[in-house]
């Protein structure tokens, strides 16, 4: 018996030795390096890049009074912490993934690929440079390095420049195979032309600071590959399922739901569409829902409708409810709670959400309303390309007259937006209530666009001829903060916009905080001192009131 | 132990008869085997105990000898009769304990702390979960509750945290093998990880012989990494070696459990600014002040028209607007906790046994939470030759919880969109009518509530269409095989196979207001650990004056876990979940293995009783880093000293027994599998567009694998001292430690340009230091009347020595980069930060022009979770056959951020702010020209707007409690009057847990129980979410024996 027992241990002991080893470091449940797929990592990048829009654009919309931005204090409004998601989307997932994939797809002459990540790269790199001014690049995306300095702003902004150059090269040569991308589904000459008008921004961007701008945009102008055309506008486009994944665009997602809530518009905005011009803007219905057609009357839904406006408030300066049918969201840098009026506050609309055509119905939201979230984010649209055109014309004297250019983008804004609206299932809905109420939407934008030139030929200045364009530009910019934050800081404009609630809100913010992520993280990168710091581009004097 | 083979009978000249009984209990030990010293006569007690033996003449002695007992050898003389009783095997000698590796050890030799808790401190109480039953009961030891909901998790910390992000839950060690504690909750704190339990709930506490804790590391040092954050050794019954009469028990307990809460108001209604309304907040007027029939149905102002339109018997009719005092409470019920168990045990000569069986069956106080667990062991002890014996036991537990969903709030909703059944519930409004009003629409099922936007789900309709369901099956065994190879020279190979599954449900209906469309998920795991350890072990006996035993063994330990998650939303059907009622389903499945190999030594040598020398080593090499890497030593050695012994001059009334030991001992933690290289992150559905069309991605993880990666090291110094004063009636055992870790594996957040977020990476120090001390004082011994009191006190300081690689700071838990736990360089611990009110140069908070506190931009130190100390005081009182025990305990300090009080305070619930609302009140502070604050504000705007749902730092509070924790009082009917009945033994008890506690610097109506743990089991602490109160638990057992 003892034999027999003795014999079992060994039996025992010794399967296990065997089957138990150590070998066991890959981790079995992850793809690795070595067999991942180019498109697949190009999908990623894209859709993280519009990700990365998306978020920068809220921030710039909402410091811009194109959304409500819901803190007292300029210095609370971008905190260090609230800056994490960005930064970790922008190095963590874009740029180390545009890193893996250029070797990989140049390694297979996919052309259109490292085109197209290099293009991301280089708007990613250029709008990090805007928000932040110096940014890490020569150290980053280092595994060995964990602490990477900064590089200057304009060695960024050259290197982003560079991207978009290289990427140029990437469309113009020819691909062993086209890429389904989010954009232009493989148009290389679409893609070129988003190129080339990204080019444009960054150069227009920056002319403060570079007395070479001029040309060199004179130099696309003549070239005439910039977005000109509605079927070329670089736009991200949503789609409308909503799990698996949540697809949709993400306002809507946040916004049509039983229970509403989401983003406050702000007054400010709205009131320059309804009352700006002594009648409606023909896109306000297509840029905002209002779930009631009446204003409350209850400070249970809106607290400040019996208050007194702040004194420090211009007379002619809209607060609390922006009109009396039913618009309102919030005013600038309003930090209050949030009452019941999740389906009762005024929405976002068709346009670029994906939501509701406000056709007077007054309903609150709910899922899968309107365009279902189907939307777009105007990343660089055919209007902004003529608004740039106009402005940089204006003040730089490059090619073209800046009124004709502003007209030009009026319209296409007008035809960007309509064009949208009515490609969608909201079409049906737009019709029978322009024929019901017998609009001519031609007659519309001509009305408008009358009143703009009037404006823009009583400007007496070139400062005021500027404010008209600025002022234009910012109601075509709605869904893109980028564009908007940048002028705002380049020129000021649109002037008088709204103050906050507080009178001492502290300084604008003209480069937003480094995130907590870095600088507790790193110590190569000390924190900015406050959240006044221009960036290199900003040339505009400390004393520049927003 | 000896083997009884017997041949036939010589002369017959001398004849000897007994009974022969446990040591203990004095019951009857049948198949005994009794032997003539140097004879091949012997015999076998009868079933009743009974032998009878003749023995030839020259006999000198008797050797009586049973599986599990201490063998004795009584001289004859002239006796006839010889009564005898047998000892258990490890509890032949007082103060023996269980040590590592499951050898029992004289505590006297041992240079280190070991606690050790008999049954009677865990047997018959009102908590299923063994880690809730000891807490407060060990010295070092500090055990908190995630929830008072039944089946959630338990947190156990014995000595501190002493891994930033690594686990620092200890080893649980069953019979011998490891069992596997896990918490394997779905989701963080705010993805619905707060129901799960943590799987040492699948043990029965009234299935334990005995309970060792080992603290310290000299202590752990065989168990290698795996011991570095204490041991836990469980011994069953069914797995104990002691001896085992022949007896039946039987017992059954009936416990109520009840939930604490807190004095709601019954002036004010639900509104804001003193005005009526259907808010979240109950800052509305005085009831007196609302005219009767001034106030519609709620329902009249649903947004949603086709909800309204369900009720049209409610819409625009007159609301009874009036105190609903009794909502909450209504929502809670008293819970029964049954718990039954049988117990038998038996054996023979050569084998015995041990079969229980146990089945507690819980409700909670929410409706729709119970916990139901069957155990059922069978133990076996098997002298399978002269030379080789078997032990083994089987035990195998099911365990079914059922819960409402649990995920953290913050007094708005829940947080994160993870529906949370007690999100809402704790600050309902006092004028709403929740018993009254329907919860759901006759038309569709939906959820309908008070708020016009109907975005609060209603808590009633949660009850009926939410559950979480967790169904474990568990087998586990140990098995033992020891053979004496030669004299003083033993082989003991053990296998233990733990293995279970444990089958997860999140069950939500469409309708709600979280998962609007419905939700589904199943969690399936599996988790199997295969242990086996051979141990060769020797003992030499020099002289009288020093004795060696030596030993060494080897450990091959081979963990699988596996899980296949499988979610589904968009419901199709309501009430009905199966994967297939749902549009969508997207499912995962995760492997995950590691193998430990370890060898290791201990050389133990005790000079004249009174000096002993332990050292120890333990070479590891496991499966989770590279292979530069894997391989690691670590010693120990401890030293124990009895000057009583040694100078016997010394011993006196006064002074009856001194020990001093000091040890030093060392350890490591290795990371947890897959750290050491990159992998990309795989989406197959990352895109649907327009048209449908789907679109897979790839991207490189953000964490960066890390091939360096090596084990933190653990070194840890204690020194005791161990005393019996004053005739014995004073006992103390103080222990004072310094653990340092070093080269942390830090899951490390890295700054994102690195182009990774986190790695895992050796960084940075971590020093705890602490006071363990137990005191025993027995103020009166008598026969009659005995009054014991045992003290327990300790201290731990957690210090974060530095971080290095550049950080400044390491989030160990709560809100990405905000309000949560951190570890930075010379503060302590899981130090609080979160928004603070923004101050000026000399304090003062800084006052908007609207009268509000404004906030800093980043978030600040709030305040060190970490308790000064706890204390617990048990008193022991016994009278004839009654027995008295209450225990207090008391934790002083510690910060703590509670929702609860957030929450109820903010929204102006509780009997705390029945003040006059109507007057105004100013921020005591300056404006931000430097000015003192002018701005008058209502209540409502400081309490909800400001104070406390503004920021963070008005809910931070000082977390002192003093507890009444358990008192019982119970009655065995003496013997005496046992012996006409066929019972051995007849117990009645009452007891309760819980009963009574107040956290010191909380408002007094908020009742609040600082026992709660926002942030789940794990590393983080000082958080409360609304998760669930605390509750009372009483109620009485009923134990036979026969």
């Amino acid at each position: 018996m003892i034999r027999k027992i003795k014999i079992m241990w060994l039996a025992i002991f010794a399967l296990c030795v065997t089957s138990c080893k150590l070998e066991l470091l890959d981790n079995p449940n992850a793809v690795t390096t070595s067999n991942t797929n180019v498109n697949f990592l190009l999908n990623r990048i894209q859709l993280n890049y519009a990700s990365f829009f998306n978020s920068t654009s809220d921030i710039g919309m909402r410091l811009t009074r194109m959304l409500n931005q819901g803190s007292a204090l300029y210095e609370n409004a971008y905190s260090p912490s609230g800056g994490d998601g960005l930064w970790t989307n922008s190095y963590a997932n874009i740029l180390i993934d545009v890193q893996t994939l250029i070797p990989l797809a140049e390694a297979s002459n996919l052309q259109m690929h490292a085109g197209i990540a290099r293009l991301s790269r280089g708007y990613v790199l250029a709008t990090l440079v805007d928000y932040y001014g110096d940014v890490p690049l020569s150290e980053a995306l280092n595994s060995s390095n964990f602490n990477p300095g900064v590089d200057p702003a304009t060695t960024v902004y050259a290197a982003a420049m560079k991207d978009i150059d290289d990427a140029i090269l990437n469309f113009a040569a020819t691909s062993s195979a086209v890429p389904a991308d989010f954009f232009y589904a493989g148009n290389a000459d679409s893609w070129t032309r988003a190129a080339k008008t990204m080019k444009l921004k960054l150069l227009f961007t920056k002319r403060l600071s570079d007395n070479t701008a001029a040309a060199a945009i004179n130099a696309l102008i003549a070239e005439d590959k910039l977005i000109k055309t509605g079927t070329q506008n670089f736009t991200f486009k949503y789609g409308t399922s909503l799990s698996n994944p949540d697809s949709r665009h993400p306002k809507y997602g946040g916004q049509y739901s039983p229970t509403g809530g989401g983003d406050y518009q702000a007054n400010f905005y709205m009131w320059h569409l309804y009352a700006g011009k002594g009648f409606p803007d023909p896109r306000i219905r297509f840029y905002m829902y209002r779930q009631t057609l009446t204003n409350t009357t209850t400070t249970n839904e809106l607290s400040c409708i019996n208050n007194q406006k702040p004194s420090h408030y211009a007379s002619d300066m809209v607060f609390c409810v922006p009109t009396s049918v039913g618009y309102w969201g919030r005013d600038h840098l309003s930090n209050e709670g949030i009452p019941p009026d999740g389906l009762r506050r005024t929405a976002w609309g068709l346009y670029p959400a994906g939501g509701l055509y406000d056709n007077d119905a007054g309903k609150p939201v709910a899922q899968g309303v309107g365009a279902g979230g189907g939307g777009i984010l105007p990343i660089m649209m055919s209007s902004f390309v003529d608004f740039m055109l106009a402005e940089s014309a204006l003040t730089i004297s490059t090619t073209g007259d800046p009124r004709v250019l502003l007209e030009s983008a009026v319209r296409k804004s007008m035809t960007d937006v309509r064009n949208f609206a009515t490609s969608t299932i909201e079409n049906a809905s737009i019709t029978s209530f322009e024929t019901n109420k017998a609009i001519v939407w031609s007659q519309e934008v001509n009305q408008y666009v009358t009143k703009v030139l009037a404006l823009y030929d009583a400007a007496a200045t070139t400062d005021a001829k500027l404010d008209v364009i600025a002022r234009e530009y910012w109601l075509a910019l709605y869904g893109n903060g980028v564009e908007s934050y940048n002028m705002y800081r380049r020129t000021g404009k649109p002037s008088k916009m709204q103050p906050a609630l507080e009178v001492n809100p502290g300084g604008f913010v003209r480069s937003l905080y480094y995130p907590a992520a870095v600088v507790n993280r790193n110590s190569a990168v000390l924190q900015k001192p406050n959240v006044t710091q221009p960036v290199f581009w900003d040339k505009n004097p400390a004393t520049l009131t927003f | 132990m000896v083997c009884s083979c017997w041949l036939s009978v010589y002369a017959q000249q001398k004849k000897i008869t007994g009974k022969i009984t446990t040591a203990d209990g004095g019951s009857e030990l049948p198949g005994v085997s009794v032997i003539a010293k140097g004879t091949s006569i012997g015999t076998n007690s009868g079933s009743d105990g009974t032998y009878s033996i003749s023995v030839p003449s020259g006999t000198t002695s008797l050797i009586y000898s049973f599986v599990g007992s201490v063998t004795q050898e009584i001289v004859i003389g002239n006796q006839s009769v010889i009564d005898v009783k047998l000892a258990d095997d490890t509890k032949s000698l007082q103060e023996v304990v269980v040590t590592a590796q499951g050898i029992a050890r004289e505590k006297r030799a041992l240079g280190y702390a070991v606690a050790n808790i008999d049954k009677k401190l865990i047997e018959d109480r009102p908590q299923a979960d063994i880690g809730r039953t000891l807490q407060g009961k060990i010295p070092g030891v500090n055990i908190t509750s995630t929830s008072g909901v039944s089946g959630t998790g338990t947190n156990i910390i014995i000595r501190g945290y002493s891994s930033i992000t690594g686990s620092n839950q200890p080893l649980f060690v069953v019979d011998g093998v490891p069992f596997n504690s896990n918490t394997n909750s779905r989701g963080g704190f705010t993805g619905g990880g707060q129901s799960a339990s943590s799987r040492f709930l699948d043990l029965d506490p009234n299935g334990i012989e005995n309970i060792s804790v080992l603290k310290g590391l000299a202590a752990t040092v065989l168990y290698g990494d795996q011991g570095r954050n204490g041991v836990i050794l469980v011994t069953t019954k069914n797995g104990t070696q002691k001896n085992r009469p022949t007896e039946v028990s039987v017992s059954q307990s009936i416990f109520t459990n009840q939930v604490h809460l807190p004095d709601y108001t019954s002036i004010y209604a639900g509104g804001f600014q003193q005005a009526p309304g259907y808010f979240f907040s109950n800052w509305g007027p005085n009831f007196n002040e609302v005219p009767a029939g001034s106030q519609l149905h709620p329902f009249t102002y649903l947004t949603n028209a086709s909800l309204k339109a369900a009720f049209p018997e409610l819409v625009g009719t007159v609301y009874d607007f009036r105190p609903y005092s009794d909502n909450v409470e209504k929502f809670f019920r008293k819970g029964i906790i049954s718990n039954s168990s049988l117990n038998i045990s038996g054996g023979g000569e050569k084998v015995s046994y041990n079969a229980s069986v146990g089945y507690n069956n819980e409700q909670g106080y929410i409706p729709g939470n119970n916990l139901k667990k069957l155990n059922i062991g069978m133990g076996i002890n098997a002298q399978l030759s002269k030379k080789v014996s078997l032990i083994t036991s089987f035990n195998f537990a099911n365990t079914d919880q059922v819960s409402p969903p649990l995920s953290a709030g913050q007094g708005n909703n829940t947080l994160g969109g993870f529906p949370s059944i007690l999100a809402n519930v704790m600050y309902t409004p006092l004028s709403v009518d929740l018993w009254g009003m329907p919860f759901e629409s006759p038309v569709d099922n939906r959820s309908v509530y008070f708020r016009s936007g109907n975005d609060i789900p209603n808590p009633r309709w949660m009850l009926k269409y939410y559950s979480n369901t967790g169904k474990v099956n568990r087998l586990f065994n140990s098995t033992s095989l020891r053979a004496e190879l030669a004299k003083d020279l033993t082989l003991l190979y053990r296998v233990g196979l733990d293995t279970y599954t444990e089958n997860q449900e999140y069950k939500y209906n469409k309708g709600g207001v979280d998962f609007v469309n419905g939700w589904y998920s199943t969690n399936d795991i599996s988790n199997t650990i295969w242990d086996n350890s051979l141990i060769l072990s020797y003992n030499k006996v020099v002289s009288d004056k020093l004795s060696f035993s030596g030993k060494v063994g080897g450990n091959l330990r081979n963990d699988r876990f596996r899980s296949v998650t499988t979610t589904s939303d968009n419901q199709l059907a309501f009430g009905l979940m199966r994967h297939s009622n749902f549009i969508s389903t997207v499912a995962t499945n995760y492997e995950e293995e590691q193998t430990r190999m370890g060898v290791y030594g201990e050389i133990t040598a005790d000079f004249g009783n009174y000096l002993f020398l332990n050292a120890a080593g333990r070479n590891d090499w496991t499966s989770t880093v590279e292979k530069d890497n894997r391989k690691i030593f670590y010693p120990s050695g401890s030293v124990s000293f009895v000057p009583t012994s040694a100078f016997p001059g010394l011993e006196s009334e006064v002074i009856n027994f001194l020990k001093i030991r000091a040890g030093l001992g060392t350890s490591a933690g290795f990371p947890g599998p897959y750290n050491t290289r990159n992998i990309l992150n795989q989406v197959a559905r990352g895109f649907v567009d327009k048209s449908g069309t789907v679109s897979s991605t790839h991207s490189v993880s953000d964490v960066l694998g890390n091939p360096n990666l090596k084990p933190e090291l653990l070194t840890e110094y204690e020194l005791g001292l161990e005393s019996k004063l004053l005739n014995n009636k004073i006992g103390v055992d103080f222990t004072v430690y310094r653990r340092d870790t070093r080269d942390l594996i830090t899951a490390t957040p890295l700054d994102p340009s690195t182009g990774y977020t986190s790695t895992t990476i050796n960084v940075g120090k971590l020093r705890n230091e602490g006071i363990e001390l137990g005191l025993t004082i027995n103020p009166i011994t008598g026969e009659r009347f005995n009054w014991e009191m045992n003290l327990n006190y300790t201290r731990n300081v957690a210090l974060v020595k530095e971080l290095g690689g550049g950080l400044e700071e390491v989030q160990v838990a709560g809100f990405g980069g905000g309000l949560g736990n951190y570890a930075i360089p010379g503060k302590p611990f899981n130090i609080i930060k979160g928004t603070a009110i923004r101050r000026d140069a000399n304090g003062n908070p800084i006052i908007g022009s609207n009268g509000y506190l404004l906030s800093d931009a980043s978030p600040a130190i709030l305040g060190d979770p970490n308790p000064a100390f706890t204390s617990a005081l048990i008193n022991t009182f016994r009278y004839r056959g009654i027995t008295l025990t209450f225990m207090i305990d008391y934790r002083h300090g510690g910060a703590m951020y509670s929702t609860t009080a957030g929450a109820l305070l903010g929204r102006g619930l509780t009997k705390d702010l029945d003040f006059d609302r109507a007057q105004s009140l100013i921020f005591p502070g300056v404006m931000q020209d430097g000015q003192p604050n002018t701005t008058q504000i209502t209540a409502s705007n400081v309490y909800f707007d400001n104070y406390y749902f503004f920021g963070d730092e008005g809910r931070m509070y000082d977390a002192s409690t003093i507890r009444l924790r358990e008192a019982s009082i119970s009655y065995s009917i003496p013997k005496k009057i046992l012996t006409k009945m066929p019972f051995k033994g007849i117990s009645l008890s009452f007891s309760g847990n819980n009963i009574w506690y107040k956290a010191l610097h909380f408002e007094k109506h908020l009742n609040f129980d600082t026992d709660n743990l926002g942030l789940g089991v794990g590393n983080g602490m000082g958080f409360e979410f609304l998760t669930g109160p605390s509750s009372r638990r009483m109620g009485g057992t009923l134990k036979l024996s026969f």
